[in-house]
């Protein structure tokens, strides 16, 4: 498993483990995390510490690059002082960034510029102060690294499903590569603005209070299904529902006979048509199954391409309860495994930036010149080399 | 200095003079916050060892005179003017913090 040759720099003071401070800030979390890495095998971590700090916009609003910029410069000093603290208390009282942190790892993008570049700069002072390495890393392998952390060195198919990014990905020859994406918006990003417009409250993530009410829902309206090949477009579904939204608050959140008669037509039964009433929890339990089984599709359909019998999801939309039921029911046709977080580590977090950046340190990533660090908003999975793996 | 006739072409202009403990906190702070990142909003950025920006449109000067980080701001239009210097005020105040909190 444990390529030794590869295995260029070693720990500082001669232990058998490094510390990587992780620093994510590429959409509304600001995440620090420290782990601890096992020298003999890098898929060992152990989480120091993990505090994260969320933005949220207020109801019916998303959040403004500009406002979010503001809440991580505001927070990056006071959580790292937490995430010390807390590294003292588990690593003892001698605990020093400048002594005992082998690198630090800040991500270089995808994501929105202003935040991403707030926490740039920080992670950039912080390593000229001390006289660290620091580790660009790109978001998305972060999310794969931890997840594979936790699937213990399998190679699964990992559908990546978050606020900003829809894709599906298995490794191959050195590289993450994509085999299917959303051709528009990210599945979570279609959530919130599904939420902002029934004006659900962003706190503590506008998907997870769907997911509250679509647990309630009891009928299931027909939306469009749009799988293009390996890729999915999500758009379509999001303005269909916006509409039908949109006319169903102004009638006083209630649909007319002959809309409810067309949405549930598939029923074919007009006289128990009549004697339902659809309501928001419907509307929310409709989307969810309608995205969700999108998703499912392209992952079943990479899985069979690839030949693999396991499933990770990882992204912040991965902590939904229906995705990983609905996986998971896929999975067991398939004779396959299906891996899911909670959202300590599924929604953004500095531990997995943590877990990317150690590897690529260990394995010989030197920083060259710091114009390197210069973070960008698009920031392709396959565009890194992926030399830790075999 | 005598850089005022060198940018002429620049009328609207910002001096920020920002006093540190030491020179090895200029440094940070400038490899940190201001010279590593492109200006936003201009497209042909050139640098060099005192100065970057655009000789046509935008250019921040840059020096130091006793631990007192000077940086000399010449711009075309007022907003763009607006536009960086708040950008790169926030970002300095940023790193400024980290190093008070965590030398």
């Amino acid at each position: 498993m444990l390529q030794p040759e590869l295995q260029k720099v070693l720990p500082k003071n001669g232990k058998d483990y490094y510390i990587c401070l992780g620093l994510e800030g590429s959409a509304n979390k600001l995440g620090f995390g420290v782990i601890k890495q096992s020298l003999s095998d890098p898929l060992d971590t152990e989480v120091i510490s993990n505090i994260r700090d969320t933005y949220n916009a207020p109801p019916g609003e998303g959040f403004m690059p500009r406002d979010t910029a503001r809440h991580h410069k505001n927070w990056s000093c006071r959580i790292l002082k937490q995430v010390i603290e807390e590294c003292k208390e588990k690593l003892g009282q001698g605990f020093d960034i400048k002594k005992d942190i082998d690198c630090i790892a800040f991500t270089k993008g995808p994501g929105m510029g202003a935040p991403l570049h707030s926490v740039c700069v920080f992670a950039r002072t912080l390593s000229l102060l001390h006289n660290i390495p620091l580790i660009p890393v790109n978001h998305c392998i972060g999310h794969i690294e931890m997840g594979r952390c936790i699937t213990k060195g399998l190679n699964p198919v990992v559908l990546y499903v978050s606020g900003g990014n829809t894709q599906v990905i298995a490794y191959s020859n050195n590289r993450y590569r994509i085999f299917g994406e959303t051709l528009d918006i990210a599945v979570g990003n279609c959530l919130d603005r599904f939420a902002r417009i029934l004006k659900i409250s962003n706190s503590p993530s506008p998907g997870y209070n769907i997911e509250q009410l679509a647990r309630k829902g009891k009928h299931l309206i027909e939306l469009p299904y749009t799988v293009k090949g390996m890729d999915l477009s999500m758009s379509g579904i999001l303005q269909y529902l916006e509409q039908l939204t949109k006319s169903f608050l102004s009638n006083g959140s209630k649909f007319s006979k002959q809309k409810k008669r067309k949405l549930l037509e598939y029923l074919n039964d007009t006289e128990m048509i009549d004697s339902v009433e659809i309501t928001v929890e419907d509307l929310c339990f409709s989307f969810q199954e309608h995205l969700f089984a999108m998703l499912i599709e392209i992952t079943e359909r990479a899985m069979a391409h690839v030949g693999s019998d396991e499933v990770l999801i990882v992204g912040g939309v991965g902590c939904n309860l229906r995705l990983q039921e609905m996986m998971e029911t896929m999975c067991k046709d398939r004779n396959g495994k299906m891996f899911a977080t909670d959202d300590r580590f599924c929604i953004d977090n500095g531990v997995m930036i943590a877990q990317a950046g150690v590897l690529q340190y260990r394995y010989g990533y030197v920083l060259e010149n710091l114009k390197d660090t210069r973070v960008t908003q698009t920031f392709r999975t396959d565009e890194v080399f992926v030399n830790w793996r075999e | 200095m005598t850089t005022n006739n060198k940018y002429e072409n620049l009328p609207f202009k910002l001096t920020l003079d920002i006093p540190f403990q030491c020179q090895k906190h200029i440094d940070i702070v400038l490899k940190s916050s201001i010279v590593t990142d492109e200006l936003i909003n201009i497209d042909n950025n050139i640098q060099s060892e005192t100065s970057m920006g655009d000789i046509n449109k935008f250019v921040i000067e840059y020096f130091t005179v006793e631990n007192v980080l000077s940086l000399r701001f010449h711009s075309i239009d007022i907003r763009l003017l607006r536009l960086i210097s708040n950008n790169l005020i926030e970002n300095v105040k940023l790193s400024i913090e980290c190093i008070d909190e965590f030398q």
